[in-house]
């Protein structure tokens, strides 16, 4: 069912679309579909997923590499549009990680010895900081990749969704705070001269985190960083290119929502966030909503069904014309005046492969 | 209403629960819910979340608490962990350094060192909760503590920090204090882990594969699984039996039995699973279609109406 079609306008316009929704809305299944309708519309599409469900993956023919994997596009006889193209893949933030260092490491030996170190690996694979700011790094490579000419970048499913978007400012935050300055030196000359003299010559600062953490910790964290400064550098100029990107009139931010209070709560303070770094909110879509009845339909339902699947569908019925009545309301959705909002119904089913998708994808 | 059941029993017995489980599938709802039944069977509940804004509050009809322990409810109290937070109390309260604090460490430079440090707010998490369950003074202790925890994957990583410091080489008072936090965790009589599902097929061949690995690589263990939103039972036969000659089922009608469907096969496939963990809480509840907020004071009545899935 069409809210409004002018999501087929903002699939042919941008170049860039970022999917943004708390975990478990379905951001994911949303972001296939709005790929699969853009590549039958003739664009050539990168899909950009973080660890999608099994399933999902599979329908999409996605395997366990990173690297973009071209999806078969099923026929759609109602539609005479060309065929674009789509292609996929799923996040593999380490393997970014590994690309980045040595694309920024000074030298083929201060990479390797990176690689190496303990503490990059501990990083380069347990931290969800890395991985948002992987993402945004792929982006940018994607983005450079003349195969394509949209790129629809789903983003990490968790609560602190939007620390991605910040994760370039953290990194120019920490540069600016001259860490380096304030920790490393005095690490260094923590080597030379030992821990009580150090503390002694008034470096309480050091002494204090070192104290806490214990001095070994410290000093294999500040000899990583030192190593890594070049590398930190360079991941700062990708976020500074990404912040460039994700500002330009042709990326969307498209907000994926379901019929739910937490997750209403959760979209508006998404928008409201989003809105505060200046990021332009052009759309919602609402998965999972009931498949629609008519009057009719419904008080057939009445006499047939068991009062508790009656009470059910009353339930869930006015509840998601509450939720997505306060979504219209309060969504900080851009200045224009029409809002894209996508309802995209249930289907109580999975999708085992790409003509569910596509049916799906085509039936909004 | 619950009393003298399985779930009565593990929510008196235990000190800290944490509950976990893929995103959305309800885990916040049912974790207010077992603090309403707790309280109502007369423990003193906090509701500790940790996220980057309060989910809990706004179902008591409250505004965001964030880092301070407030009242929600008769005998329930809520609070949003945040690391910064539990990194002062660690070392003004339990380390008795608030000299230390105020000088050197609430410096905004060694705070966001310390935001840089793998694992350490994770470990400040755990270490928190400990403090709460098992060190702070007993008439501040609350009887039981139930963590509204991070979706599946991260909560894995939250779990398995402290053997990650333990094993890392770090020294001084924090890996002293993460070896007692892992002590702790692994009391089974005092501390267990709920897993909350849907029964989805795609959720549950999810908690199929995450089940084994919560028992294997975290200190907590498992001791319940909780199926949320279990749809009303409508087959194709009861509804074609009543259904006026020549109608057509509409799409949701065909929904409902599709997905009544859907479940059932969803549950046996857990069911199978959920036998790997003799004597855990196996337990459905409803979906009752929308919840809305603040919730009743006795929600847990609507909510809970048990129904043990054990064959």
């Amino acid at each position: 069912m069409t809210i409004s079609p002018d999501i087929d306008a903002l699939l042919q316009d941008k170049k860039i679309i970022v999917m943004v929704g708390a975990g478990g809305v379905g951001k994911t299944t949303a972001s296939a579909l709005l790929a699969i309708r853009a590549a039958m519309a003739g664009r050539r599409v990168a899909l950009l997923s973080i660890d999608p469900a099994k399933r999902l993956a599979s329908a999409l023919g996605l395997g366990l590499g990173h690297e973009m994997h071209a999806v078969d596009l099923k026929h759609d006889e109602r539609s005479a549009l060309p065929h674009g193209s789509l292609h996929a893949s799923m996040l593999d933030q380490k393997a970014v990680f590994d690309r980045m260092v040595r694309l920024h490491a000074p030298s083929q030996k201060i990479a390797d010895r990176i690689m190496r170190d303990p503490l990059y690996r501990a990083a380069s694979t347990n931290l969800s900081g890395p991985l948002e700011y992987m993402a945004l790094a792929r982006l940018q490579e994607l983005t450079q990749d003349k195969n394509f000419d949209l790129v629809i970048l789903d983003t990490p499913p968790d609560t602190h969704a939007l620390d991605f978007l910040k994760r370039p400012n953290i990194l120019a935050g920490f540069m600016e705070n001259r860490v380096m300055n304030w920790l490393i030196k005095p690490v260094l000359a923590m080597g030379k001269l030992g821990l009580g003299r150090l503390i002694g010559l008034g470096e309480k600062l050091a002494g204090g985190v070192a104290s806490l953490t214990g001095f070994s910790a410290l000093r294999s964290f500040g000899e990583f960083l030192l190593l890594m400064q070049e590398v930190i550098e360079g991941f700062h100029k990708t976020g500074e290119q990404v912040v460039a990107i994700l500002r330009d009139h042709k990326t969307a931010f498209i907000l994926v929502a379901v019929p739910t209070r937490a997750a209403e709560r959760s979209a508006v303070f998404l928008s409201d966030q989003l809105a505060e770094m200046d990021y332009r909110v052009d759309g919602l879509v609402i998965n999972r909503c009931l498949p629609t009845a008519t009057e009719a339909e419904l008080s057939k339902m009445v006499e047939t069904l068991p009062a508790a699947a009656i009470d059910f569908v009353n339930a869930r019925r006015a509840g998601e014309e509450k939720v997505i009545g306060n979504l219209h309301k309060n969504l900080s959705i851009s200045r224009k005046k029409n809002r894209i909002i996508v309802r995209i119904e249930d289907q109580g089913a999975d999708f085992h492969d790409m003509d569910g998708l596509t049916l799906l994808a085509l039936s909004f | 209403m619950i009393q003298g059941t399985a779930l009565a029993r593990l929510l008196t017995s235990r000190k800290l629960l944490f509950v976990t489980g893929k995103g959305g599938i309800g885990k916040t709802l049912v974790s207010v819910a077992l603090a309403q039944a707790a309280a109502a069977a007369g423990l003193k509940v906090l509701l500790v979340e940790n996220s980057s804004r309060d989910q809990i509050p706004s179902l008591f009809g409250m505004d965001p608490v964030g880092h301070n322990e407030t009242i929600a409810a008769p005998g329930i109290s809520c609070i949003n962990l945040n690391s910064a937070g539990n990194f002062r109390e660690y070392v003004t309260k339990y380390l008795g350094q608030q000299k230390m604090f105020d000088t050197v460490l609430s410096h905004r430079v060694v705070q966001s060192f310390f935001n840089t440090i793998p694992g350490l707010a994770e470990a400040m998490m755990l270490g928190r909760l400990f403090y709460t369950c098992d060190i702070r003074e007993v008439d501040q202790r609350p009887d039981l503590v139930i963590c509204d925890s991070p979706a599946s994957g991260h909560f894995l990583s939250l779990m398995t920090t402290p053997d990650a410091i333990v094993g890392s080489g770090l020294a001084g008072p924090m890996l002293r204090d993460t070896q007692k936090v892992l002590d702790f965790l692994r009391r089974e009589d005092d501390v267990g882990v709920i897993y909350v599902c849907t029964p989805e097929p795609l959720v549950v061949s999810e908690a199929v594969d995450f089940l084994p690995v919560i028992h294997q690589k975290s200190p907590a263990k498992l001791c319940g699984v909780i199926v949320n939103r279990i749809p009303p039972a409508v087959t194709a036969t009861t509804s074609a039996q009543r259904a006026p000659v020549g109608g057509e089922d509409s799409a949701l009608t065909n929904f409902l039995i599709e997905r009544s469907a859907k479940s059932k096969t969803a549950l046996d496939m857990l069911r199978v699973s959920v036998q790997q963990f003799p004597g855990i809480l196996f337990l459905g509840l409803r979906d009752l279609g929308f919840v809305d907020d603040p919730l009743a004071l006795d929600f847990y009545r609507t909510l809970l109406t048990e129904e043990t899935l054990h064959t």
